[in-house]
């Protein structure tokens, strides 16, 4: 029996290797639409690692924890997979400038770590960030605009009680484009903040390719405030729906691009195997069985796949490869986005999924339009194959 | 229409058989029907007590891999196997140890003095090799039955008498039993039996040598 299966993957091997101009066009096709696939799968990846990055990296973090008690060292929060932890102690209060004030949470930072971990620094439009133990403020646009004072003026806070306000010199104005981050909050080094010593919030960033549910997880066993931290798909469910999305929307065009492409696949299936229907009939006449024929047409079909899909493998990771050293900037079409509100730089990415589906749907649907031709080779005379064929 | 009416004739074992007849008489559809390739639509084809045609075809394609071999007009080689792996080719469908395979296969390069094309394409040969590549390829299992359908029909006539002899040589000296169908008369002068046949049916006096 194994004999007898190598005798026809000889047998098909031969075939297709000695068949060449048709063999060559025949696999042309399912290269190109796999090393297609392959890479529209990947920059998927790479639009949502994009948003997922842009939106974590921004300010929060993959995982925030809220009111944290300050005996809580931030040092305990760095876990296996972690890549920076950034401490904000917030107090609520009122910014007062020279004619008006706003209600705002003044949210003491440590400066440096805010420009290792995050990108919300980037955002600033006028002045600069905060440096080292300076009495200064950053704050929004809206915030400024509010309030009616700029870069260098001086506003007043006051952790509630209108009494004892604190001056702040304003180092710089930022704008974000997103709401929750433009309206009501203050920014202040924590060397000055009024209450330094207050529960404190933590924005954790992990390093590329760790889960959330990982870190969140080792949290559980260790902390006992771990229930005050959320990741970001909790936080941002809208988000997490959008990737999702982007999933299925890309899993639904990879099967209909490829059941698009499979009908010009399966046309020359049939034109392949029609050409050669006289051999097919010469076998018959010579005693090979319908079920010996059916075995020898799929494993054509197969290793004809295989390799065409190896090489279409191939030509994905290498186009993969390419643009994602260099990137896409898609920068004039997500510049109002606030999932792209750091940079609209796409990297695509390869994924398992992303290298295997396009071969697994290769075969699946080449195997299916080869049912036909490779049936009818099997139930047909062998005179009227050597008749009409 | 039918391509044959009332054709009923018995060979004898090991017997040279002719069918003479002009293109379209039905030759090719009796050769068929005769290696059970063709399916008569009345009638039997009995070989060795057999009726054929009431085989299972798995049975059918079993019995033609073992016992019968065919020579078709224009050879028709497996295009993408050599010289060698086509007449190999019904070897190894037989389950022929790889030692016994080689020198069977060696034997009849030698005999059809195609020795040093072994590992030629068919397109690389000319008609008359194809031909005699097809009959060592339809001889190399040492079948009981071979059926020949107007193996020299593209080949000039030198050609086409050389080829007839080393079939019927080859086929004398395998014991094996030929039929054979032409439009050349002069091959009935080689034969045990010839049959003629006009319009699908034979003719009367269809034994030369009976």
């Amino acid at each position: 029996m194994l004999k007898q299966s190598g005798f026809w993957l000889k047998i098909a091997s031969l075939f297709l290797v000695r068949s060449g101009r048709s063999t060559a066009a025949l696999s042309l096709m399912v290269v190109t639409a796999v090393a297609t696939l392959i890479f529209l799968s990947a920059l998927a990846v790479g639009i949502n690692d994009a948003m997922i990055r842009n939106s974590a990296g921004l300010y929060g973090g993959h995982i925030t924890g809220f009111a944290l008690p300050a005996t809580l060292q931030p040092e305990r929060l760095a876990v296996a997979g972690v890549a920076g932890i950034v401490k904000r102690v917030p107090t609520a209060g009122i910014l007062a400038g020279p004619k008006h004030f706003e209600t705002v949470i003044m949210l003491g930072i440590d400066p440096a770590a805010e420009q290792k971990n995050t990108a919300f620094w980037k955002k600033t439009v006028q002045g600069s960030f905060l440096s080292g133990a300076s009495q200064g403020v950053f704050i929004s646009r809206t915030l400024a605009e509010k309030l009616a004072v700029n870069t260098g003026d001086t506003v007043k806070f006051s952790p509630g009680d209108m009494e004892h306000f604190k001056p702040f010199k304003v180092e710089g104005i930022y704008n974000t484009g997103i709401e929750q981050l433009d309206r009501g909050i203050a920014f202040c080094s924590l060397a000055v903040h009024p209450c330094p010593q207050g529960a404190w919030s933590a924005s954790v960033f992990l390093k590329d390719g760790v889960d959330p549910d990982d870190v969140l997880a080792a949290y559980r066993s260790k902390l006992p405030e771990a229930a005050s931290f959320k990741s970001w798909s909790q936080l941002m469910p809208d988000l997490r729906q959008l990737i999702d999305l982007n999933y299925v929307s890309m899993s639904m065009v990879t099967v209909l691009v490829f059941g698009v492409v499979s009908l010009g696949i399966a046309c020359a299936f049939v034109i392949f195997i029609m050409k050669h229907l006289r051999e097919y009939g010469i076998m018959k006449a010579m005693g090979v069985t319908s079920g010996e024929m059916m075995r020898l047409i799929i494993m054509e079909i197969v290793l004809m796949n295989l390799a065409a899909s190896l090489a279409g493998i191939l030509a994905g990771i290498a186009a993969v490869l390419l643009v994602g050293v260099t990137g896409i900037d898609l920068t004039a079409f997500t510049s109002h986005n606030r999932y792209f509100a750091v940079s609209g730089m796409i990297y695509p990415r390869l994924t398992a999924f992303s290298l295997w589906s396009p071969p697994a749907l290769a075969l699946v649907f080449s195997l299916g339009s080869a049912i036909w031709p490779a049936l009818l080779v099997a139930r047909k005379k062998a005179a009227d194959i050597l008749k009409t064929g | 229409m039918q391509a044959l009416r009332g054709v009923s004739f018995m060979v004898a074992p090991a017997a040279m058989v002719v069918i003479v007849g002009k293109s379209g008489s039905g030759k090719t559809t009796l050769l068929n029907c005769m290696g059970g390739l063709d399916r008569p639509d009345s009638g039997r084809v009995i070989y060795a007590g057999r009726d054929l045609h009431c085989m299972p075809q798995r049975e059918l394609s079993l019995f033609l891999r073992r016992d019968m071999g065919f020579v078709f007009q224009f050879g028709n080689l497996l295009s993408y196997l050599t010289v060698f792996e086509n007449i190999a080719f019904p070897l190894t469908l037989n389950a022929v140890a790889d030692n016994e395979k080689k020198r069977r296969v060696s034997e009849l390069l030698e005999r059809i003095g195609l020795a040093d094309a072994s590992r030629a394409l068919p397109h690389e040969l000319s008609g008359g090799e194809v031909q005699r590549v097809a009959v060592a390829r339809a001889l190399a299992h040492r079948p009981k039955l071979l059926l020949a359908d107007e193996p020299t029909a593209s080949l000039d006539s030198a050609t086409g008498r050389n080829l007839i002899n080393l079939m019927f040589a080859m086929g004398r000296e395998s014991g094996c039993t030929m039929v054979l169908s032409t439009h050349d008369t002069e091959v009935m002068d080689l034969a045990d039996q010839c049959i003629r046949i006009r319009d699908g049916m034979v003719q009367e006096g269809e034994g030369r040598r009976q």
